[in-house]
């Protein structure tokens, strides 16, 4: 059997006190830190069970804005899940 | 990134997520202890509404309490969203047993946060805690002494009951 492991291709990075970039590849976001606390409850919000099932029965997307409404992100599900594992762990 | 995190913040985040969700419980506690004083406020029942009313500023400074420590140590303080409380109770009795089950509910709240910052080492969240234990052990305990008391005073009529209940 084979298996493809693909890592996250997104970056949280954290270059001086109270101030982080998330890379999406696209675009480079800062974050402070509570703006980056308020994203990390965002998206624990909408990769729950029953968010995930909801985005699914209704429009398979979600609009979010981040970083104080500066920037307005378009996620499918797989993203969603992505930024997830992107997020969480740097808190441990 | 373990140590950008620590120069923002000396809390978990698993026990801020907590705290968040304890300000909510005070802040339903606060509500519920509202309409209760209501209750009693409509039946005339002035020191049982006035034993509400208290409780239920109590609850909100409990909260204010909470809400100030998450944001004075970095973290991300939630203003909470409360459902619907009940505004209906059989009898002065059920108004006290459910006071007691809101304040229960409290306890074990308080509790799991307090659980969560030993395990995750939070020392901070758990000194802080401590004197919440020992609030919640107290308020238990009144509510306790005054369903005793309408136990004993079953008979009497319900307005003498009302001027055993404490008011401070």
């Amino acid at each position: 059997m084979n298996f493809l492991v693909k890592e996250t291709s997104y970056k949280i990075s954290s270059g001086r006190r109270n101030c982080y970039q998330l890379d999406l590849g696209y675009k480079v976001i800062d974050f402070t830190f509570c703006q980056l606390l308020a994203f990390r409850k965002k998206i624990l919000h909408y990769s729950s069970y029953e968010s995930l099932e909801a985005i699914i029965e209704e429009d398979n997307f979600i609009l979010l804005w981040v970083a104080d409404n500066k920037h307005l992100l378009y996620l499918d599900v797989p993203q969603i899940l992505e930024l997830r594992a992107t997020v969480l762990p740097i808190f441990r | 990134m373990e140590t950008a995190i620590r120069r923002d913040m000396i809390l978990d985040v698993e026990v801020v997520d907590l705290l968040n969700h304890q300000i909510m419980m005070e802040q339903k506690a606060s509500s519920k202890y509202l309409a209760m004083a209501s209750w009693c406020d409509q039946r005339e029942l002035r020191n049982s509404a006035t034993y509400f009313y208290n409780q239920a500023e109590e609850e909100r400074t409990h909260m204010m309490k909470i809400f100030k420590f998450v944001n004075d140590n970095g973290g991300s303080a939630l203003s909470p969203t409360v459902a619907e409380v009940p505004h209906e109770y059989e009898s002065l009795r059920a108004v006290f047993e459910a006071s007691l089950d809101a304040e229960i509910e409290v306890t074990k709240a308080i509790h799991n946060v307090f659980k969560t910052a030993r395990k995750t080492s939070d020392f901070t969240s758990e000194i802080f805690l401590q004197w919440f234990v020992t609030e919640q052990a107290e308020e238990e305990e009144k509510v306790r002494d005054i369903l005793d008391m309408i136990d004993l005073m079953d008979d009497m009529p319900l307005k003498m009951i009302d001027e055993r209940i404490p008011t401070e």
